[in-house]
């Protein structure tokens, strides 16, 4: 028999159709405890060293791939991760190991920049895959699912995000759903 | 009368620009380098990394935005960028890619947020929603990858790429 959470509950409710994960490192509200990062001053510091850097100051007629990591990172940014990463990938060898590089890294990375991943209409199956991308995901924002059944969607959770802090779904309908404990978990939140 | 205060700038192509100083102050490079420096009545500031043509792009941007604040944009972007930036900054876009990679690093040089924020921005506008091979095309990218290794990181991706 799993264990149960209790937690504080808001519920209303609200039609929606499509269905569609958020996984979300940084929320929309600017809370600290998740903050993106933007162009920072780290980032500032780091200039002199490309600029000085041959390469970079011949590539003016480069494609964009000249630019430093920090740079890219800036850029990807503002895509929405996984779909344009796992896209990216497919340019070329550079790109691939690139790509895939951010994709893994995950510590001193750790997506930090990636302040939303919008997957539609992903099977369980895929979203654990996606998931196992993401090791250190600490909310996770779940909306317009109609019919969570069974407890797998917790399952996943429970598996991928160890560092999982805070779930909050909005517009979902439960049915018969066993919920988990999940022992990082600080705060749970349900809104229609 | 006090007359305006201004700086010289001198890009690494020797090309000099006077700039108000109060302008300049948007880029946080300058504005350190003159709170170092002394009062000279104009002086002059080497940006030895930064060609005349981008330069004069970023004092451009920084002439209308030191008294007109940009807009935050949203991260990621839901749209395409011209759905979130003023009639000006779409104007100042128009700019051929090579341009655009020289703004970048000129923003992020002499320490210029919000040009920077709106240059990645339209980077990643060009990228959103493009194929990869429309990718290799917008930005010369070779594909070197053989048939088969295109075809199993087809393979690999086909989770992601067909939700």
């Amino acid at each position: 028999m799993e264990d149960t959470i209790m937690m504080d509950l808001k519920i209303t409710l609200v039609d929606r159709e499509s269905y569609l994960y958020d996984i979300s490192l940084s929320p929309p509200s600017s809370s600290q405890d998740y903050c993106c990062s933007s162009p920072s001053n780290e980032l500032m510091m780091l200039e002199d060293e490309y600029y000085q850097h041959p390469d970079t100051i011949a590539h003016h007629d480069a494609d964009f791939s000249c630019l430093p990591d920090e740079l890219l990172m800036e850029i990807f940014s503002y895509l929405s991760p996984i779909p344009n990463y796992i896209r990216l990938r497919r340019l070329n060898k550079d790109w691939k190991v690139y790509f895939e590089k951010i994709l893994t890294r995950q510590v001193s990375f750790h997506l930090a920049y990636s302040q939303w991943i919008d997957i539609a209409s992903v099977s369980m199956h895929n979203l654990s895959e996606t998931m196992k991308l993401l090791p250190n995901v600490e909310q996770v924002v779940v909306y317009n699912i109609n019919n969570i059944e069974d407890c797998s969607l917790f399952r996943l959770f429970k598996k991928n995000f160890k560092k999982l802090k805070r779930i909050k779904f909005t517009n979902c309908i439960f049915r018969n759903c066993v919920w988990l404990v999940i022992p990082s978990l600080r705060k749970f939140e349900m809104s229609n | 009368m006090s007359e305006t205060k201004q700086v010289e700038l001198t890009s690494k192509d020797k090309v000099s620009f006077k700039v108000d100083r109060d302008v300049i102050l948007m880029s946080g490079l300058v504005k350190d380098m003159l709170e170092e420096g002394d009062e000279d009545e104009t002086p002059i500031i080497p940006i030895p990394n930064v060609d005349s043509k981008p330069l004069q792009k970023v004092i451009e941007y920084c002439q209308y935005h030191h008294k007109e604040p940009a807009q935050e944009i949203e991260k990621p972007l839901k749209g395409k960028i011209e759905d979130v930036i003023c009639d000006w900054d779409k104007k100042f876009l128009e700019i051929d890619q090579s341009l655009l990679i020289e703004l970048i690093m000129a923003a992020n040089y002499l320490n210029i947020k919000d040009l920077l924020d709106l240059t990645c921005a339209k980077v990643a506008s060009m990228i959103k929603g493009k194929s990869p091979e429309q990718i290799r095309e917008m930005f010369g990218i070779e594909n070197d990858f053989t048939p088969e290794e295109e075809a199993k990181i087809r393979e690999e991706n086909k989770w992601c790429e067909e939700a």
